[in-house]
């Protein structure tokens, strides 16, 4: 098997105002050729000091590096090394295809075929009518296009990706989600190092967590995931104490996630009649993704330390209990409402009652008076 | 002979880069005016008029070349790891070696061009006024352009661990110490301790001799130098510049960036 | 932290400073053996061979001169063109503290281009060493 990048006890220590900070400790990776691995962790695990000593930017304190069977840093690894930094470092008072031109002639190609294939970077980054434009006039992501056209300005082997779709729009990080697939159908080895979990989840075939500078986890994506085509999770918001007594009385398994919504796994033949059941009780599927669970709850999980994990129980137990205060306070208002609106419409009832009563009252009294005094007169009519 | 190619290549970037700063034509600008001005001196005969112009405008030259080895020389290293503008072109496929001499080449190259426009408009002048081409002052421009060099190595190798005041400060020390001659370095013997002494003794058998380079008064007067003088200079100086790119290659490519 | 670094960069550049307006070099020494030697040997020449005129007279001056000399040269007026670079008319003075000679120029010295040589031989063997480790380490 031929691996790529073969990191052994690899570590690196920096030596800052006299304190020794461990940046990195004895991270051992292998990584197969031809594959795309996700390389993830949250900020200071010791992600860009690792790329940096794969690329030979700064020197192990420790262990061994090779890339792509060569020593990290040499001349020969890098010839089929492409990188793209986080963040554009270039020289912004030259335009993009003189930049170019100015890197290709550093990696020994002709003067024809650089030219060929710089046309052909920048028409698949979108740059082509901005060529001959000062780089200085760049948007952010316009840079981030321009690195990708110069990490694949010499046919590399291997592709080492900072953040790639950092300061692009929606179509730019389809565009360059797309150009990564069509590279790795190429045969292109991708380093991908991302924020995006959602991006390296779909992307990647292998994925490696790192947290404080000890790599925690690195497995395939189908293991990570227990990838199971025919299960799916679905997710559910609204009404979720009813429905989540809903699905106990049925014994589905059921879930809550950080965010107070349910979650639960079932087979595919299932969706149907659990979604009926959601919608009729006064719920809304968020989502149904295939496989168990997503890669942000593992990372939260894998990444999240112990003390923060039950200051984040405490959080929950308390957010459930102001969701219930809640819950009760507005039954209370709500049944208070009530009874005031009912108290109203027996005190207009009473009212309209009473305003029957003496209406009655009246006309009688007025009839008795009509007839009375029609009594009164056929009396006198009669002694007259 | 592709590193060659190479450091080439990283040379002719440098140059482009380089061009753009302001200094340059500002430096430039004053020393053309101040030769231009040397040659307004006309309340002395032509004979002093033409040795007090040679004598201000080669001291103008040196000084301008200095000034200008020092500005461009200072931050060159640093900066690019600072601004990570470095980064595009360590990750290429070239030795951190062939990136520094590059760097070195393309910044001397600057130097020494405008050096020798001044070298010429010094001719110029000293064709119009002495109807002489006193060609000699090539050799001098040569031999600043190879101090340049030596200055501008030490400070390429002092940037690479020191901080900028410090690698300023270290360069004109090992400038002014180079400079210095004989007599003056006996006369105060033994007026300092001997421990300083001993320090400044074990410095000075390793820097650079600067004065060896400069040949104004032999050029404002007109004397000949000794037969072989200016061949060994130059290797001399050329010595100098090769050692100390090679130290500061060592250096660079053990640098964490 | 701060404080304590900012001090050591303050005191480097001060002994710097120091040291290079009051530069003791002992080396002045060494260069003014050789240049005594030489002046030495000069002598013994001359008194063992016959000598032409102006030997002679170079010699006396050495003899004579225990001090440090120098060499003034005038413009000649009277030669034009390349020749006039080559020209010229010694005159020697005898001083004894001229401001001049603390900054005496290097190529006016006999010893030199013996100097540059030697320096430049031991810096291109340095040089030559350097890659020819470098090379070596590169192959293991």
């Amino acid at each position: 098997m031929e691996f790529v990048i073969e990191a052994e006890n690899l570590s690196k220590t920096y030596k800052t105002e006299g304190k020794k900070i461990l940046a990195l400790d004895n991270l051992n990776l292998k990584i197969e050729k031809g594959q795309i691995f996700g390389f993830i962790g949250p900020n200071g695990a010791g992600k860009t000091t690792s790329i940096k000593l794969f690329l030979g930017l700064i020197h192990p304190t420790s262990g061994t590096v090779k890339v792509l069977g060569k020593p990290a840093g040499s001349p020969e690894a890098m010839e089929k090394i492409g990188y793209l930094s986080e963040i554009a470092y270039y020289y912004k008072f030259l335009e993009a295809k003189n930049l170019l031109r100015y890197y290709a002639s550093l990696k020994s190609l002709s003067k024809e075929e650089a030219d060929k294939r710089i046309d052909l970077n920048l028409k698949l980054v979108g740059l082509y009518d901005r060529r001959n434009e000062k780089l200085k006039g760049y948007s952010k992501g316009m840079l981030q296009r321009f690195g990708i056209a110069l990490a694949l300005l010499g046919n590399p082997e291997l592709l080492i990706l900072d953040e790639p779709t950092s300061g692009l729009d929606p179509i730019g990080r389809k565009e360059v989600k797309d150009i990564i697939k069509r590279l790795r159908s190429k045969g292109i080895s991708i380093f991908l190092s991302s924020h995006n979990l959602s991006e390296v989840e779909r992307l990647c075939d292998s994925i490696g967590i790192i947290n404080k500078g000890k790599m925690i986890s690195n497995k395939k994506i189908s293991e990570f995931l227990s990838y199971d085509k025919n299960v799916y999770t679905m997710t559910i918001q609204d009404k979720e104490d009813k429905i989540a007594k809903l699905f106990k009385e049925k014994n589905i398994k059921i879930e809550q996630t950080e965010n107070l919504h349910l979650k639960t796994t079932l087979p595919s033949n299932d969706i149907p009649e659990i979604f009926k059941l959601v919608s009729d009780n006064g719920g809304v599927v968020v989502n149904t993704i295939p496989g168990y669970g997503d890669l942000e709850e593992i990372f939260f999980e894998l990444v999240a330390p112990k003390e923060d994990k039950e200051d984040k129980k405490d959080k929950d137990k308390k957010d459930k209990e102001d969701k219930k205060d809640k819950e009760d306070k507005k039954d209370k208002e709500d049944k208070k409402d009530k009874e005031d609106k009912k108290d109203k419409e027996d005190k207009k009832d009473k009212e309209n009652k009473k305003d029957k009563e003496d209406k009655k009252d009246k006309e009688d009294k007025k009839d008795k008076e009509d007839k009375k005094k029609k009594k009164n007169k056929k009396v006198k009519a009669k002694e007259n | 002979m592709k590193n060659i190619k190479q450091a080439l290549i990283i040379a002719q970037l440098t140059i482009e880069e380089n061009i753009r700063k302001k200094i340059l034509y500002i430096l430039l600008f004053l020393s053309f005016a101040l030769i231009a001005f040397s040659a307004s001196f006309t309340s002395f005969d032509l004979g002093a008029q033409v040795t007090i112009m040679k004598d201000i405008s080669l001291s103008g030259i040196a000084l301008f070349g200095i000034v200008l080895t020092l500005s461009l020389f200072l931050n060159v290293i640093p900066k690019e790891i600072e601004t990570k503008t470095i980064y595009p072109f360590i990750t290429q496929p070239i030795t951190r070696g062939t990136y520094i001499t590059g760097k070195y080449i393309g910044l001397m190259s600057i130097i020494a061009v405008n050096l020798l426009i001044l070298g010429l408009e010094l001719m110029v002048v000293m064709k119009i006024y002495s109807d002489n081409w006193n060609v000699m002052i090539i050799n001098s421009i040569i031999l600043n352009i190879l101090q340049c060099g030596i200055i501008g190595g030490l400070m390429l190798l002092f940037s690479l661990f020191t901080s900028y005041p410090l690698t300023l400060s270290i360069t004109l020390f090992l400038y002014i110490l180079g400079g210095v001659s004989t007599p003056y370095i006996q006369y105060l013997q033994g007026r300092l301790p001997k421990v300083l002494l001993d320090f400044v003794v074990f410095i000075k058998l390793i820097i650079p001799k600067f004065d060896c380079f400069n040949i104004k008064d032999a050029v404002v007067h007109m004397n000949a130098l000794p037969q072989g003088y200016f061949a060994w200079a130059t290797i001399y100086g050329l010595a100098y510049v090769i050692i100390t790119v090679m130290i500061a290659t060592i250096l660079f490519e053990k640098k964490d960036l | 932290m701060f404080f304590s670094k900012y001090i050591k960069i303050m005191f480097i550049t001060l002994v710097l400073i120091f040291i290079s307006i009051n530069i003791p070099i002992v080396y002045a020494q060494d260069n003014t053996t050789e240049v005594q030697k030489e002046s030495i040997e000069s002598t013994d020449k001359s008194k063992t061979t016959e000598t032409s005129k102006e030997e002679t007279e170079e010699d006396e001056s050495d003899e004579n001169d225990s001090e440090h000399k120098h060499e003034h040269s005038h413009v000649n007026t009277d030669l034009t063109g390349e020749n006039a670079e080559f020209g010229r008319e010694e005159h020697h003075h005898d001083h004894e503290h001229d401001e001049c000679e603390y900054f005496h120029k290097a190529w006016r010295e006999p010893g030199t281009i013996d100097i540059m040589k030697k320096y430049s031989l031991i810096l291109f063997s340095l040089f030559g060493i350097i890659v020819i480790y470098r090379l070596i380490s590169k192959r293991n």
